[in-house]
């Protein structure tokens, strides 16, 4: 009986293996044994052990593209998280319409970030965009730049798209955990005649902690995963303005068909990925949180 | 006391202010889209964020013809479609075996998955890419079906474990007195049991796979089988100055996205706040 019940568990798991072995993690084993390799695509891999390594840790994009990546997540942390915080806070005032400024601020979520690049690439167009339309209108003309196309803007530009389209889904995070608040505390505070902002900030922003740092690592591992938005948006320009780590992996194993290098970026990813989530994963785990 | 209540009345018109301006960033750019894929490409150019005077609505059916719209949501309906039903059947089998049979693999096999829900996605393609020429599913459906829903497993497993776990051992019981075998004990007693949590899993793995874009590009290249994400930039690639028909385009691909998005509004957010969206 025993047996027969452990047989079953093992059938019951095996479609869940079958896709998930060869398609998540086989992945990841062929990344990492490529990366030794001097892989491209006409001839036989050589095994060149660190070299690949070598090879992108000395090159001048890596810097560009990792310099890149930790601005985009400094001014999304700024942008998304702090953003869909002061959201968040401002729906708990007591506003009427409470619901439906949340409903519509989560709407740019559930968009594609193609659907998203697209139509900001209008909003930021140099000649006939909103943005530019909307500053000369005003008589700020001096204001109106090739947003995209300048080395100087491109990458906050493009910080500022991702912040449009996720600060709503922060501000649901924090929205669900100020709920979790105990009214009591917020009615004592306001017994002591503290005011609204100093509410939010000696007791509302201290209870929300945990929140707040699962809202700082998915967004600072969602940095190192960024792809779609630079890709529609910019494609790592100009002059690699707004390369990030995996835009250049992408060009270096697609395009320049460096597949052994593109592989060592790739570890190098997951490597930070897994860094900055597996403390965090463990800790909470520890302290019983759901997440 | 007074003062206080107009430091309050105060701080709520400063808040109501902050609210409407960002609903204004927020909607604007969208409204903006709409009308102005109704517009020529003269008056695009002439009155950048003036309402249409002559409404152009043909440029949406051009729109929907010249990009072969039609065919890329019919591919991500085909693509999404699939996924979706082998992530909620896979995840659910496991997760029940995880939650509610013995057997001596289990810590392991939830340690894997536990594995693929912090590991980033975009390190896998370049492996990915080869694995699948090797198999012969490069520029199939199968070649983004099969990754999309190995990809959704690991959050639909713990969603479906943590399910199955709270539903009490006397359903197994009575299942079991009525001479259930262990799969239609699954099938016909805990399967629909969990529709709620079947319902979340479909719903975020079902836009997961909609939105996806990395993998549409590099692994589909025939112009035939391209998801909507990768055949409206195609379309805008080959159409590029053509900017009334582009701009339909886009609002022909998001405002049905829209629609659906706000009749589904309440269930997104439960999911996503019930502990474990993956959206980002």
């Amino acid at each position: 009986m025993k047996s027969a019940k452990s047989l079953t568990g093992y059938a019951f798991s095996l479609p869940a293996l079958l896709l998930y072995l060869p398609f998540v993690l086989l992945p990841f084993v062929g990344t990492a044994s490529m990366s030794l390799f001097n892989w491209t695509e006409a001839q036989k891999p050589v095994f060149t052990g660190l070299s690949n390594f070598q090879i992108v840790a000395a090159s001048p994009e890596l810097k560009q593209s990792l310099f890149n990546t930790v601005f985009y997540l400094v001014a999304t942390i700024g942008l998304e998280v702090c953003g869909g915080l002061v959201l968040a806070l401002l729906l708990r005032g007591g506003v009427s319409g409470a619901k439906v400024y949340q409903g519509l601020f989560f709407a740019p979520v559930i968009l594609s970030m193609t659907v998203v690049g697209l139509l900001w690439k209008f909003v930021l167009n140099p000649y006939f965009g909103l943005l530019n339309g909307v500053l000369t209108k005003l008589g700020w003309e001096s204001l109106c730049l090739a947003w995209l196309g300048d080395t100087r803007t491109a990458l906050l530009s493009v910080c500022f798209v991702s912040g449009w389209k996720y600060a709503g889904f922060y501000m649901v995070l924090f929205m669900a955990a100020l709920t979790g608040i105990p009214k009591e505390v917020m009615e004592a505070a306001l017994l002591d005649g503290t005011s609204a902002v100093g509410r939010a900030y000696h007791v509302t922003v201290p209870l929300l902690s945990k929140t707040w740092w699962l809202c700082v690592l998915l967004c600072a591992t969602g940095a190192f995963q960024t792809f779609d938005l630079i890709y529609v948006l910019t494609d790592g320009g100009p002059h690699h303005s707004t390369e990030v780590v995996i835009s250049w992996m992408i060009k270096v194993a697609f395009d320049r068909l460096h597949l052994g290098q593109g592989c060592a970026i790739a570890v190098l990813v997951t490597g930070i990925v897994l860094l900055l989530a597996v403390p965090y994963r463990l800790l909470s785990a520890r302290k019983g949180a759901e997440l | 006391m007074r003062v206080q209540g107009l430091s309050r009345k105060a701080s709520r018109l400063a808040a109501s202010l902050g609210l409407l301006l960002f609903t204004g960033a927020v909607s604007f750019p969208v409204v903006w889209m709409g009308y102005s894929s109704l517009k020529t490409n003269v008056e695009i150019y002439q009155r950048p964020w003036g309402l249409p005077q002559n409404p152009v609505w043909n440029n949406l059916t051009e729109a929907w013809q010249v990009g072969s719209l039609g065919k890329y949501v019919g591919n991500s309906v085909l693509v999404t479609l699939s996924a979706v039903l082998l992530i909620v059947f896979a995840a659910s089998l496991c997760g029940y075996a995880c939650a509610r049979l013995p057997f001596r693999g289990k810590t392991w096999i939830q340690s894997l998955f536990l594995l693929g829900l912090v590991l980033p996605i975009q390190a896998a393609v370049i492996p990915l890419y080869y694995l699948l020429k090797q198999m012969g599913l490069l520029n199939h459906r199968a070649a983004l079906i099969l990754p999309y829903a190995a990809w959704g497993l690991p959050i639909a497993m713990f969603i479906f474990r943590g399910f199955f776990a709270q539903i009490p051992k006397e359903y197994d019981e009575a299942g079991r007195i009525d001479g259930c075998g262990e799969f239609s004990l699954y099938w016909r007693i805990f399967l629909p049991l969990c529709k709620p949590a079947a319902g979340t899993v479909a719903l975020f793995s079902a836009l997961s796979c909609w939105n996806e874009l990395l993998m549409a590009v590099l692994f589909v290249q025939d112009d035939a089988l391209k998801t909507l994400p990768v055949g409206l930039l195609a379309f805008f690639g080959y159409r590029q100055a053509d900017y009334s028909l582009l701009l339909a385009g886009l609002t022909l691909v998001t405002l049905p996205m829209l629609g659906v998005y706000f009749a589904l509004q309440r269930t997104l957010m439960k999911g996503l706040t019930g502990g474990l969206g993956d959206l980002r």
